[in-house]
């Protein structure tokens, strides 16, 4: 009964620990970036090149910048669907994203403000976000006439 | 009236003003950036239930709405509302009561009150508030979305509906509580692919031709948080006409540079074959953090 009752007890604490390690492992990191900066958009038929570059801050990368490049289909309307990749780097790590089919952007009647959203699949991340994987909500603004652009990202990333 | 009392009542007009939605001078945003302590939806329409935002001088204006008190996510009924009423621009207060089945109204817009526009009365945009009040002391203001033709006008050459507004079946009431306060219309798209284009375009309406291209709009409050609903904050946004597959809502702004007006649309062209008769237009939003709201619209649809 003895011997029964401590391979138990051994069995338990096995199991708790590796509990505790996996739900360490994967506890998420709730992720909130937030850029601002200009872009720039060249249309070629129906393809508009996008290439943006900016400054702003994200959760434990801290103050950095972002560059992104991207393509849109301008044939489809009234939203424009693009994609592409792109980087937020800060003192303490970098997260470099990909913008996944379904993100769009939508026009105002001129055509010259628009606003979009979309997710970005983290490919790959350093620093104090080593190893950080996930999907990341985006959102924002884009001014073509001046090329202001803003942009928030925010979703839960895991280790 | 007292010096006190007056400036009282300019601090409470303008914080009424404050709450859901703001179309001062520019450059105040469309709708505000959040929700105030009552939110108030607002349409006109005709005593037949069509949505018009275009009325000639000596015919009936309904005004119709629906009040939240944000704070407890409840309707406004009659037994929790101190006043809710209308202003317009050099006429009298248009008193609005709480009958879901008082000619133009709908269970959905249940509090409507009629304006009959005098013969003389000045042509153009009506620049009308719905003021509400709730016994628990909470207010609210609503004011038209500043896109002109979508506005209420007066004119001797008004569009008139196609036909009667949607019958009270097409209508469902709401729930009692919501986390998410929606205001919906239509207007009329400029793109029509199979019917002519009316004289003008954007104007309200809810009673279309098959070929008509239907425009919906939306904009709202998460009630939790207090924010505006838009793509920082709103996961999925789907309209669904019956017999058509969902499709999402778009954000997007709206409106002359230095006045925008951002919110939710997605055009629509009536098919061809598209049943006649009343249709509802389920309308649903669901936000980061799980919260949904729903809003059953109802159209009209004619030959």
């Amino acid at each position: 009964m003895k011997r029964l009752s401590l391979t138990t007890a051994v069995a338990l604490l096995a199991i708790t620990v590796a509990t505790a390690i996996a739900a360490a492992a994967t506890k998420p990191i709730a992720f909130v970036g937030s850029y601002k900066g200009t872009a720039t958009t060249t249309q070629t038929d129906n393809v508009i090149a996008i290439k943006a570059n900016g400054t702003g801050t994200g959760t434990l990368i801290g103050a950095g910048k972002i560059t992104g490049v991207g393509a849109g289909d301008s044939s489809q309307r009234p939203c424009i669907p693009f994609t592409g990749t792109g980087s937020m780097k800060g003192p303490t790590g970098t997260v470099i994203f990909k913008v996944i089919p379904g993100a769009s952007s939508c026009g105002d009647d001129a055509g010259q403000f628009f606003t979009f959203t979309g997710k970005a699949a983290v490919l790959k991340a350093t620093g104090k976000l080593l190893k950080a994987k996930g999907t990341l909500k985006l959102s924002g603004t884009y001014d073509r006439s001046s090329g202001a652009f803003t942009v928030k990202f925010k979703g839960a990333l895991v280790k | 009236m007292s010096k006190f009392t007056a400036l009282a009542a300019g601090l409470a007009a303008f914080a009424a003003l404050s709450t859901s939605a703001f179309a001062g001078t520019d450059p105040a945003p469309f709708p505000a950036p959040s929700v105030g302590p009552l939110f108030i939806a607002g349409q006109t329409a005709n005593t037949s239930g069509a949505m018009s935002s275009w009325f000639a001088p000596g015919s009936t204006v309904v005004f119709r709405a629906y009040a939240v008190d944000t704070k407890t996510s409840k309707l406004i009924v009659a037994a929790n509302a101190k006043y809710f009423y209308v202003t317009i621009p050099n006429q009298p207060n248009v008193k609005l009561k709480y009958d879901p089945t008082a000619p133009g109204a709908t269970a959905r817009m249940p509090w409507s009150g009629t304006w009959k526009v005098p013969a003389n009365y000045t042509a153009g945009i009506v620049g009308f508030k719905i003021l509400a009040k709730s016994t628990a002391k909470r207010i609210g203001a609503f004011v038209q979305m500043p896109v002109a033709t979508s506005q209420l006008t007066i004119s001797s050459t008004a569009p008139v509906p196609f036909g009667n507004g949607p019958g009270a079946g097409a209508s469902t009431a709401p729930a009692d509580k919501t986390d998410i306060a929606l205001y919906v219309d239509s207007v009329n798209g400029t793109s029509p692919v199979g019917a002519a284009k009316r004289p003008i375009g954007c104007t309200q309406t809810n009673v279309f031709k098959r070929g008509e291209q239907v425009v919906m709009r939306i904009w709202g409050f998460d009630l939790k948080s207090g924010a505006t609903l838009s793509t920082d904050n709103i996961d999925t946004a789907t309209v669904t006409f019956p017999g058509v597959a969902a499709m999402n809502l778009n954000y997007g702004a709206h409106g002359a540079t230095g006045n925008k007006v951002f919110f939710w649309s997605v055009p629509w062209i009536v098919p061809a074959a598209y049943p006649l008769g009343d249709a509802t237009v389920h309308v649903a939003f669901t936000t980061d953090s799980g919260k949904t709201g729903t809003f059953d619209y109802a159209l009209t649809i004619v030959p």
